[in-house]
């Protein structure tokens, strides 16, 4: 098990549900196919 | 064989974390905001000989391209060594992981990777001290161009 690290909640990048970064900050665990579609799709939807 | 390929979503980097590119250009944060959709689904790639990653870059290392290939294919995974050290980070089986040094090189069916020095102003740029003078870092790039 590793850590993809990402944004605090309350951060965003202009996008809505679009938070994410590799900066310090929580970690969200392994990869899936299912975590990298939530993702990786956040303004288009899966 | 993949070179650098990214499945990840739109990001940020910023000053703070030692973004190269913010520190070039005196930006305090970036967004880089993809424009489409990643139409690549990287579980989807069953069959693949290598995947090369030239630098520790997280939008060329992406583990969201090194799991799924590490899970679905029987790829090595071709770096310098701070990459090779991300790759054990992702559970890369240690078997499939080769460093490459300057100067070194590894064929691949009728291809030939051969790792090349460069000096990459970003990446000479990244990381939370500031650079050196004339410093160089201790990654390298597989030069594209130098593959034959």
């Amino acid at each position: 098990m590793f850590e993809v690290l990402c944004m605090s909640s309350n951060e965003d990048i202009g996008i809505p549900g679009s938070r994410y970064a590799y900066v310090s900050g929580v970690g969200v665990g392994k990869i899936t196919r299912d975590s990298w579609l939530k993702t990786a799709f956040p303004e288009w939807g899966t | 064989m993949l070179i650098d390929h990214y499945s990840g979503p739109s990001l940020y980097t910023s000053l703070e974390d030692g973004c190269g590119v913010c520190r070039q250009s005196s930006a305090k944060r970036i967004d880089w905001l993809r424009t489409f959709p990643h139409v690549i689904d990287p579980w989807a790639i069953k069959k693949c000989d290598a995947v090369l990653i030239t630098h520790f870059h997280p939008d060329h290392c992406d583990p969201y391209t090194i799991v799924p290939l590490s899970e679905t294919t029987n790829a090595k995974f071709i770096g310098p060594k701070i990459v090779c050290s991300k790759l054990k980070e992702y559970d890369v089986p240690e078997d499939r992981i080769i460093q490459l040094k300057w100067g070194e090189s590894k064929r691949f069916g009728d291809t030939t990777i051969v790792a090349t020095e460069t000096a990459d102003r970003t990446l000479l740029f990244s990381g939370k001290k500031p650079p050196k003078k004339n410093g160089r870092r201790s990654s390298m790039f597989l030069n594209k161009n130098t593959c034959r």
